[in-house]
């Protein structure tokens, strides 16, 4: 299939060695990822990811309930992570579906790493990005959630 | 809340789905499509009429025949979602990474 969905890329450097940076984004997922960004019943407990190739990225829920996000495509500490992202237009998880994230952490000068996200294969999706558009203009939906994340986000951290 | 399930109806069908990925590839005509997949193309007919009214694929003329494709700016939505996501997501990456640093004596 021809590529027509141009990957996404996000790049950033932080100050910290590669081997920290790579066990913040993966072991330590939880301290940083938004909070609104879940696809669960409840609020996020706790986000998994099995550090080994063929392990799970899950989320688990403050209820007990777990939300499936993908798998360890590569698993290269301290250098190079790929994971699955298999959510689909729904909101849910789709076993058939498979788009990539690729991350990797170069360093870029003494304790210091260039992080780099590629998410990829978006083709994936095909026309289920009319239903995620369908998603999006429900009000109510996801565009409310962002909103409460944005407000959430403005507010300082301690 | 009509419109998301009569997305999801319709694409809760492997036919249909074979239909879109055919389509996400470059505009067909009916009869094209019908060629590629083991339907009819009064079957193929029905599919389509129901993907459009989804709101999944749109339909233009073209000289005299009847082109369907998936919609496009469907996929730039979905897209522009993304960014949005993993540059949030990112910021608070960069935030947590700062926060420690800040933490150390």
């Amino acid at each position: 299939m021809i590529q027509t969905v141009e990957s996404i890329l996000r790049e950033t450097v932080v100050d910290t060695d590669p081997a920290r940076a790579f066990e913040i984004f993966t072991a330590d997922m939880t301290s940083w990822w938004p909070s609104a960004h879940h696809i669960g019943s409840a609020p996020i407990e706790r986000i998994v990811i099995e550090p080994h190739r063929g392990g799970r990225w899950y989320t688990r829920h403050e209820d007990g309930t777990e939300t499936s996000t993908g798998f360890v495509a590569a698993w290269e500490p301290p250098g190079r992570v790929v994971l699955t992202w298999q959510i689909g237009a729904d909101w849910k998880y789709h076993e058939n579906l498979v788009t990539s994230v690729e991350v990797t952490f170069t360093e870029a000068g003494p304790g210091r790493t260039r992080v780099r996200l590629e998410h990829r294969d978006l083709d994936a999706f095909g026309a289920d990005a009319a239903a995620m558009r369908g998603t999006f203009d429900e009000p109510g939906a996801w565009t409310a959630t962002l909103e409460a994340y944005a407000v959430a986000a403005r507010i300082p951290t301690p | 809340m009509t419109n998301v399930a009569a997305m999801l109806t319709a694409l809760g069908d492997p036919t249909r789905q074979a239909i879109l990925d055919r389509l996400a590839d470059g505009p067909l005509a009916v009869g094209e499509l019908a060629e590629v997949l083991p339907v009819s193309r009064p079957a193929v007919s029905q599919h389509l009429k129901v993907l459009k009214e989804a709101g999944l694929v749109t339909d233009r003329q073209h000289g005299t025949r009847r082109l369907y494709q998936a919609d496009p700016g469907a996929l730039a939505a979905l897209r522009a979602h993304l960014d949005g996501f993993w540059a949030r997501s990112m910021a608070a990456f960069e935030q947590r990474v700062h926060d420690e640093k800040g933490d150390q004596p």
